[in-house]
């Protein structure tokens, strides 16, 4: 029994080894791919025709849709930046889906907003009622649509969707501060080839600890929570160097929520949001891929690496748990939905490598990490734990990690170099070297929990997320 | 195994140390850089506006002698965008002399996208005219950036012999001009290129024609009117058309108004429906209001949005058509209803927020008076 045992850790050992070796040096190049093009971007970014697209007349116009629930603590001056993007033509739509807060009437205030008559037609599918349209009067292109909640933000973006009047749609969150050249950049790709773009998403960065004023971001800043500054490292390495590299590889899956741009015939031709979806981003692009590939028409789906969109991330383990829950699940059923891209090199990258990079890493990988430490436990019960062994793996599990961390800083101070104040810098190493003692692990188990939620399908709200609105500027001298 | 993973760790752990020292020190490089930088820039600056506006001898003349010529041309080109005649023509002469302007022509010709496009930039923001043959063949660079850099360059030298290589570069298999760019250009060149957008409209590329039409437009081109109308009925291009429609609307000739008229019936593709309809609206013509108002027995959602739209716009006779469908029983009412309500919000005038003492001057006294005596 206990060779049988001794035998079975072993070969687990090996495996365990071989899965944490594929990992890393899978992240690794796709560190090295999206540093490679972070670099070219870089060094080419005053060429790449920003003043051209902005005075152009014939720069494609965009619809901002913004879907808004009991969103008051910012949706006023997140409205007002982003009428002062610079962009030449958009229209600014705020669909407020059911809120029990003062969203709609601090608008309304706002903006002097007027009721008008609607007609909509369905060009996606809704399942909340409009209530109501207004607009601003005067030169202000805004238009806020009241509509009956169903719990979806799908369905907002779907009511959205129904009355934008441009060819691109800018889906943005009402809690993102946007930079005041986000939208030319990020709709740069469909300027150069408006033909087979199909959707951009722009880099998401956290804004806690920025200082925020008027909804425009005047200081980057460390926020003084370490789940926070945890966090900011973690969207440095997998958000903006992993989608960066995804896109090299022209496999990437996931066009953050927050800040990403589609083109409205493609939106329309799938379509729009999935409403049973709870990963709507990456279900929505999936779905392009699909569609596009299965039709044979040529499309592409770029990211931009420039850190244009700063966002609230959860200071609390809670709410952070039931963040990580919904990505996991939203991953999970997307993937499932998707299940016949899978290993078919008829989607090409996002078949072949993508959707089994998600599997056996994304979703995989909080079991294996889990997994891991329950047969460590195991192991220690009977005495069969090889010290020397369990150390060394573990040391280098964690060191591996650390290293690829210290890399994303790495790149991000070779370029954009947005936290410049040497604490910033101290902290970010040491949230790199804490991440792997005690988050990581946590992370995994939430992982799982949202994985499992998708398996039992159950628990498909969305849940809330308090927001604590800008930061005011510092009154100081 | 156990010396693998040894070795494993030992390396990670060295990376790791190296990494976060590399980032220090690059961090201490890019502090210490952008210090020194500032101060230099300070006085090369200085001494460029002595060299060249002000006309006078340099007052730190060690300084002189100990200048980088990458920098002080780096400079020369970010003051040369805000000055302009005989101090820009002594900017650029003093450039010469330096050799800069020679040198920068041949780096346009050098390997490197980078080094190219700093090139045409510098070119471009001095205004050098002798640099346009070789801009002109940056346009049919493989890099897109540099392409871009070329093309602005082109327009900063606002010499309209310059557009014909400019729409080439539009149709360019693999190489082509992005189109906003080269829109851009042809408006920096102006009006006083007329004449070769005009021969542009007639050449074989597609793109190039129409970036000619939406440029005809935008320079309110009135010789044009027949040309575009030409291609608005005839062209193989349905974008060419949809542009020549836009442009027409632009220009406002009431020529085009029974052409656009046609674009609106039923067997013209649905986009070019709708531009026309819009070009009408712009034209103001109360002609156009029967088949404008004629869409509105249309079962299509764009169309009939537009066409409500645009009648609106329409003098008193569109609003006249508008207001009889909304009173109607119509299934299409809703739109007329619509377009009327945001035509009147969207003219609306904000009262600015009266102040205090407005308020004052504001109150109505005569009733105030009137309500106190008869108490």
């Amino acid at each position: 029994m206990g060779q049988i045992l001794a035998n079975i850790f072993r070969v687990l050992n090996w495996l365990g080894l071989t899965y944490f070796l594929a990992l890393n040096t899978i992240y690794l190049i796709l560190i090295i791919a999206a540093s490679l093009n972070i670099g070219q971007y870089f060094r080419k970014r005053p060429y790449l025709g920003l003043e051209e697209a902005l005075k152009s007349p014939v720069t494609m116009p965009v619809s901002i849709l913004v879907p808004a629930h009991n969103e008051e603590a910012v949706i006023v001056e997140s409205a007002r930046a982003i009428l002062a993007l610079r962009y030449p033509q958009f229209e600014l739509i705020i669909v407020d889906d059911g809120s029990s807060d003062n969203t709609f009437s601090l608008l309304q205030e706002e903006f002097q907003l007027v009721e008008i008559p609607f007609h909509i037609e369905q060009l996606v599918p809704t399942r909340g009622l409009t209530k109501s349209v207004y607009i601003a009067p005067g030169l202000i292109d805004l238009t806020v649509m009241r509509k009956e909640s169903v719990g979806q933000k799908t369905d907002a973006l779907n009511a959205a969707i129904n009355i934008a009047k441009y060819p691109l749609l800018a889906m943005v969150d009402a809690d993102a501060v946007l930079d005041q050249d986000a939208l030319l950049m990020v709709t740069l790709p469909f300027i150069d080839d408006p033909i087979s773009v199909m959707a951009t998403g722009g880099a998401i960065r956290p804004s806690n600890g920025c200082n925020v004023v008027r909804g425009r971001m005047t200081e980057v800043g460390m926020p003084k929570s370490w789940l926070a500054k945890i966090q900011i490292v973690e969207y440095l390495r997998a958000f903006l160097l992993g989608r960066t590299g995804w896109s090299r590889l022209h496999g990437l899956l996931i066009i953050s929520g927050a800040f990403g741009v589609f083109k409205k015939e493609g939106v329309i031709a799938i379509g729009g949001y999935n409403h049973d979806s709870i990963g709507e981003d990456a279900d929505l692009v999936a779905r392009l891929h699909r569609y596009y590939t299965n039709a044979r028409k040529p499309y592409q789906i770029v990211f931009v690496s420039e850190p244009i969109c700063w966002t609230e991330v959860p200071e609390d383990t809670a709410t952070l748990r039931k963040q990580r829950q919904r990505w996991s699940r939203g991953l999970a059923e997307v993937i499932w939905t998707n299940k016949r891209m899978i290993f078919n090199p008829r989607y090409k990258s996002v078949g072949l490598l993508a959707i089994p990079y998600f599997i056996f890493f994304e979703i995989l990988g909080p079991f294996v990490e889990i997994g891991g430490i329950l047969i460590l436990a195991i192991a220690l019960i009977f005495h069969m734990v090889n010290f020397d062994f369990a150390g060394l793996f573990l040391a280098a599990a964690l060191l591996y990690g650390i290293l690829l961390s210290i890399l994303s800083l790495l790149v991000e101070e070779l370029s954009y170099h947005k936290y410049d104040k040497w604490r910033y810098l101290r902290d970010a190493v040491l949230a790199s070297i804490l991440e792997n003692f005690g988050f990581r692990q946590l992370h995994a188990a939430w992982r799982i929990e949202g994985t499992w939620q998708a398996l039992r399908k159950k628990n498909r709200s969305w849940g809330t997320m308090v927001r604590k609105g800008y930061t005011q500027p510092s009154t100081s001298p | 195994m156990k010396v693998a993973l040894i070795l494993s760790v030992t390396l990670l752990s060295l990376a790791i140390i190296i990494f976060t020292f590399l980032t220090i020190i690059l961090r201490f490089w890019r502090l210490n850089r952008s210090k020194r930088y500032a101060l230099y820039r300070a006085k090369v600056r200085k001494l460029i506006v002595e060299l060249t506006v002000d006309e006078q001898e340099p007052s730190d003349k060690n300084f002189t002698r100990k200048l980088k010529l990458g920098q002080l041309e780096e400079l020369s080109e970010s003051i040369a965008t805000k000055v302009k005649g005989e101090s820009k023509d002594r900017l650029v002469s003093f450039l010469e002399s330096k050799g800069s302007v020679t040198k920068a022509i041949r780096r346009t010709r050098r390997i490197g996208s980078i080094g190219k496009c700093n090139a045409a930039s510098f070119l471009g923001n001095l205004s050098i005219a002798r640099a346009r043959p070789a801009l002109e063949a940056l346009l049919g660079s493989r890099n897109r950036e540099v392409r871009i850099s070329a093309a602005r360059a082109l327009g900063q030298l606002g010499q309209p012999g310059s557009i014909p290589a400019l729409l080439d570069s539009l149709d360019k298999t693999g190489k082509q001009l992005p189109f906003g760019a080269c829109i851009v250009a042809l408006l920096d060149i102006g009006p006083k290129g007329e004449e070769y957008i005009l021969a542009g409209l007639e050449g074989a590329g597609e793109r190039q024609r129409a970036a000619c039409a939406e440029i005809l437009g935008i320079i309110n081109s009135i010789r044009s009117t027949q040309a575009l109308i030409d291609h608005f009925q005839n062209d193989l291009s349905i974008d060419v058309r949809i542009r020549c429609a836009r442009a027409l609307g632009r220009i406002g000739s009431p020529r085009a108004v029974s052409q656009l008229i046609r674009g609106l019936e039923d067997d013209n593709p649905l986009p070019l429906r709708l531009v026309s309809c819009r070009s009408l609206g712009q034209l103001g013509d109360p002609e156009a209001v029967p088949a404008i108002a004629n869409l509105l027995i249309s079962d299509n959602h764009q169309l009939l949005n537009t066409a409500a739209q645009t009648l609106s716009q329409l003098s008193s006779e569109g609003f006249k058509s508008l207001t009889s469908l909304a009173a109607s029983h119509s299934p299409n009412r809703e739109y007329a209803l619509e377009a009327l309500a945001r035509k009147s919000v969207k003219s609306a005038v904000i009262e600015p927020q009266l102040e205090p003492l407005e308020v004052l001057f504001d109150y109505q006294w005569d009733k105030f008076w009137q309500t106190y005596f008869e108490f």
